[in-house]
């Protein structure tokens, strides 16, 4: 018997179905269905750049845009290269609750979670 | 006194000519002064290194400045240079009118450590409306430590730092500052700016588009007065500064002065008016130890001289 590992590379963001779920809530609570969910990159933060995400009804020159389980999300073009491959996920445990960023451009992190270098 | 003459017989004098050189019978203090209390860097340099003098040693002394009044003070006995400030709140246009004006100076040292225009120079190069006016002379910014490689572009760039200090970030404001910035410097000849052009809140992209370079403070002083010559020289480098704290004053300037030691293979010491910083913190550095002054700067200086003398 031969096991296949099938590896997919993207060069976007990736949402999991948890955090697309967790976002079309937070849409519905806005009443809204014409957002997407920006994330970008500022500088800032403990460790030299922090994370922004936010619900957005604007769209920007360059933006990389990429649909997940019907929620849209746009990556502007200062912040992707910062972010390709960056899996947004949300945990909703009992020790940590909120959208979590694993992004392989990291070479480090702060324990906040929302800043990285 | 204390002059200590040694002889070497040159054995390369060449045809059978005895040749006797005069090894250094002094030591060779350098004084790398940013001021101390009242006194100026010039001044306090002339004292501090009064005390090495009186021995009988030969003294130099080279005043320096970060930014701020500090560098203006330090660079006016520097002749055929002029420093100019930049003023935040207007167009960097008058900036270029005094640049122009300036045209005696053989160097002219932007000051870019403190609040500037925010239009990155743009008022600067329109103002000289493309007359070269630094041809045959050095156009220098002065730029903070942290600003050296400071990028103008992008998500590190000067827009983006911008969004994000107003304290609420807008990815839209930043992307429009950053495509105005990428604009402007494609207008001038550099749709790829250098490492440096992001200082001084972008002004530092017009110093780079006339042919100009950034240092720091005391970088460009070094240069101005060929330090790295005095170095080879020196058998101690002597930092002046006013307070040298782990909270950061001084820490410039003690960087500064312990790197061109170390490039000189010399010890450094620190002479300021308060010294706050562990012995271990200051040897990261570089620098072997500290000492305050005391209320006596001149007699401060003339103890630490003694243990300091070889």
């Amino acid at each position: 018997m031969t096991d296949t590992i099938t590896t997919t590379t993207t060069q976007g963001v990736v949402l999991t179905d948890v955090a697309a779920a967790k976002v079309k809530s937070l849409m519905a609570n806005e009443g809204r269905d014409d957002l997407v969910l920006r994330i970008a990159v500022q500088p800032g933060g403990c460790s030299g750049l922090r994370y922004q995400l936010e619900l957005d009804d604007r769209s920007f020159d360059g933006d990389i845009v990429s649909e997940f389980s019907g929620v849209k999300v746009a990556v502007d073009k200062m912040s992707a290269p910062y972010l390709s491959g960056a899996e947004i996920d949300f945990a909703d445990t009992i020790s940590s609750q909120g959208f979590t960023i694993d992004n392989p451009n990291a070479q480090s992190s702060c324990a906040c979670g929302d800043s990285f270098h | 006194m204390g002059s200590r003459a040694s002889y070497l017989h040159d054995a390369a004098g060449g045809d059978g000519e005895v040749v006797w050189r005069t090894l250094r019978s002094t030591m060779r203090v350098l004084v790398i002064s940013a001021g101390v209390a009242d006194l100026t860097p010039v001044a306090a340099g002339r004292v501090i290194g009064a005390a090495w003098a009186d021995r009988g040693h030969q003294v130099a002394v080279v005043p320096i400045g970060v930014g701020g009044q500090g560098l203006v003070d330090a660079v006016s006995g520097i002749p055929g240079t002029a420093v100019l400030v930049p003023r935040a709140g207007e167009s960097s246009a008058e900036l270029g009118r005094e640049l122009a004006a300036a045209s005696q100076a053989g160097t002219v040292l932007i000051d870019l450590t403190g609040d500037c225009p925010d239009d990155a120079g743009a008022g600067l190069l329109s103002t000289l409306g493309g007359r070269d006016v630094m041809t045959g002379r050095s156009l220098v910014g002065v730029v903070r430590d942290d600003e050296l490689d400071a990028v103008l572009l992008g998500v590190r760039g000067v827009a983006a730092r911008r969004s994000f200090a107003s304290g609420t970030p807008d990815i839209g404001a930043a992307l429009a500052g950053d495509a105005a910035l990428a604009r402007l410097a494609a207008d001038v000849g550099m749709p790829d700016p250098p490492p440096g052009a992001g200082a001084g809140n972008g002004l530092a992209l017009a110093i780079f588009a006339l042919g100009g370079v950034v240092r720091t403070g005391p970088q460009a002083i070094g240069d101005l007065v060929d330090i790295e010559r005095s170095l080879e020289a020196a058998d101690l480098v002597v930092l002046v500064t006013d307070v040298l704290d782990f909270g950061g004053a001084g820490i410039a300037e003690t960087r500064a002065a312990a790197t061109w030691a170390e490039h000189g293979l010399v010890p450094c010491i620190a002479i300021a008016s308060r010294v706050q910083i562990s012995g271990r913190e200051l040897r990261t550095f570089g620098v072997e130890s500290a000492y305050e002054l005391g209320d006596d700067a001149a007699a401060g200086a003339a103890r630490v001289a003694v243990t300091w003398t070889w």
